[in-house]
């Protein structure tokens, strides 16, 4: 039975990121990033904070090993942190390790052990190139019962849409809305690995080939947008990215100590569901979304009509309109439609990744449950700028690892 | 069931030989494919091997323009979960010639060796 209270409260008191990108990281290794991160975390702390403060470090990181050829990069992140002799722990989930980290660390804190610790995550992708991503990528998915059939992972996700479109009616052109989407809210966040609207890309890119669209679908039904799994094409997928989060963590009672407006994490949940995707009775569903949430949610006292905001793991377009229905934003089949309203948007009853999401904010795998945090603490200490949910106290976010065999949430508040 | 029935191995070998092996749950009846080692309903681990007759409907599918590196070859190839008659579901690689097949779609396995690998494969019925 999950105890529905934490022993010692978690409060976030600082986090930053490096900007996620495919190119601008190139010169630098995976501890570069994420000392970059560190610092950046530690900068934000209102009333000051040496990464020295901290007791322990948590890291997300799914596949140093491939791409880096680099194992132990938690006692190589503490290392080069300066935060020698602490203890370094690193937490593997695949593309949710860093929302798994952040679940540990606030654990660590909560069980009464550690006042303060640095939680993180880090990917360093562009190492390799797409080929070998993909294969690297599918080591997340049942290497021997789903991969070695060809199942690559935009596949697994591409499997999930077709079974939505032929269960509810739900519709490519549905799922484009949420691309749109992202990437303008992209276009409003400096750490955005794209930050530009799909129009702008599409009179770039048209440009180049002697090509005008006229509105967003003419672009994304073009060969400029080619498919990658049937129905998803590539502007459904995030991209390949280089890049690092962290976000420290201290206990209600030490807070103060650095900063009178700390964001509280209220809720935290976690739950596995099969490997395989085809164990799982419904395709259309991510079931341990909806575990971790009710978990979250129960915790946290609040429900979905609760959240003002939220930051959910968007890896695939369909990925966005299945978590609005798991978390309970929208009836089950009705994410699309919701999304293709415009309800989603910045403006709308519930906004969703108003940092660009995957989509446009980039995804190095291990970062990103991490970097999901450094929004909500934007967004709720109300310094998000021109991308600020109005009036928002409540958020939640929610990583998940490869096709939902690991989903960690969390509802955060004032 | 001992161990050697119930690993990777033992499913991969079968599928050499033709043979779709899953495993049956003594204690609740379950079926599993592929085979594992503690049954997914009941939790027990007495199981014995069971052999899938390999026909059922697609669940659902997609079809790889993107592909692994080892599928290159067969690119733009189908791949789908396949919902068997006996009520399990497995992947497999489907045989449509790059054409999307709905869900509900007939098929049955077929066994596709790709040099010294094998893989499980399905072809509409």
């Amino acid at each position: 039975m999950i105890q529905m209270t934490l022993s010692h409260k978690v409060c976030v008191v600082g986090a930053g990121m490096t900007r996620f990108h495919h190119k601008i990281h190139a010169e630098k290794q995976g501890r570069e990033m994420f000392v970059e991160a560190a610092l950046e975390a530690a900068a934000s702390v209102d009333k000051g904070f040496s990464l020295r403060d901290a007791e322990a470090l948590y890291l997300g990181y799914f596949s140093s090993d491939v791409f880096e050829r680099q194992a132990h990069t938690s006692a190589l992140m503490v290392d080069w942190m300066g935060m020698g002799p602490k203890p370094a722990v690193r937490v593997e989930a695949a593309c949710a390790s860093s929302g798994v980290a952040v679940n540990v660390g606030a654990l660590a804190i909560a069980s009464g052990l550690y006042d303060v610790v640095v939680v993180g995550g880090v990917e360093k992708m562009r190492n390799l190139d797409t080929g070998q991503v993909t294969d690297t990528l599918a080591l997340a998915a049942d290497a021997s019962y789903e991969a070695a059939m060809g199942f690559t992972f935009p596949g697994l996700y591409a499997v999930i849409a077709d079974a939505h479109f032929n269960r509810y009616g739900s519709t490519w052109e549905q799922l484009a809305s949420v691309s749109v989407k992202n990437h303008v809210n992209g276009s409003m966040n400096e750490k955005a690995q794209y930050q530009e609207t799909i129009m702008e890309i599409a009179g770039k890119m048209g440009e180049r080939k002697g090509l005008k669209f006229r509105d967003e679908l003419e672009f994304l039904r073009s060969d400029l947008n080619p498919m990658v799994a049937s129905p998803l094409r590539l502007f459904d997928c995030c991209p390949i990215s280089d890049g690092a989060a962290a976000v420290i963590l201290a206990t209600e009672g030490v807070a103060k100590r650095f900063t009178d407006t700390p964001v509280r994490l209220l809720g935290l949940g976690q739950a596995s569901d099969t490997m395989a995707l085809h164990d799982r009775d419904d395709l259309t569903t991510l079931k341990a979304t909806t575990l971790a949430s009710r978990q979250a949610y129960r915790m946290a006292g609040v429900g979905a009509k609760g959240v003002n905001v939220a930051c959910v793991h968007d890896c695939f377009t369909i990925a966005e309109v299945v978590a609005s229905e798991d978390l309970g934003f929208f009836p089950k089949g009705k994410g699309g439609e919701a999304a293709a309203e415009g309800r989603t948007g910045l403006g709308g009853e519930m906004p969703i990744n108003p940092d660009g999401g995957l989509k446009a904010k980039g995804h190095p795998v291990g970062a990103t449950g991490a970097a999901m945090v450094v929004e909500m603490f934007k967004q709720l200490r109300g310094q998000a700028g021109r991308r600020q949910v109005k009036d928002a106290e409540v958020g939640l976010t929610q990583n998940v690892g490869a096709a939902g065999a690991t989903v960690a949430v969390q509802v955060y508040g004032r | 069931m001992g161990v050697s029935a119930c690993t990777v191995d033992a499913f991969f070998k079968g599928l050499l030989e033709g043979k779709l092996r899953g495993c049956r749950c003594k204690a609740c009846g379950r079926l599993m494919l592929p085979p594992r080692m503690v049954c997914r309903s009941c939790g027990s681990a007495d199981l014995e091997s069971h052999e899938f007759r390999g026909e059922g409907e697609i669940g659902a599918s997609t079809v790889i323009y993107v592909p692994l590196t080892r599928f290159q070859s067969v690119c733009p190839h189908s791949v789908g979960v396949v919902r068997l008659d006996e009520g399990e579901s497995v992947s497999g690689l489907i045989l449509s010639n790059g054409e999307h097949l709905k869900p509900g779609t007939r098929v049955k396995a077929v066994y596709k060796k790709d040099g010294g690998q094998v893989v499980l494969a399905f072809q509409p019925a």
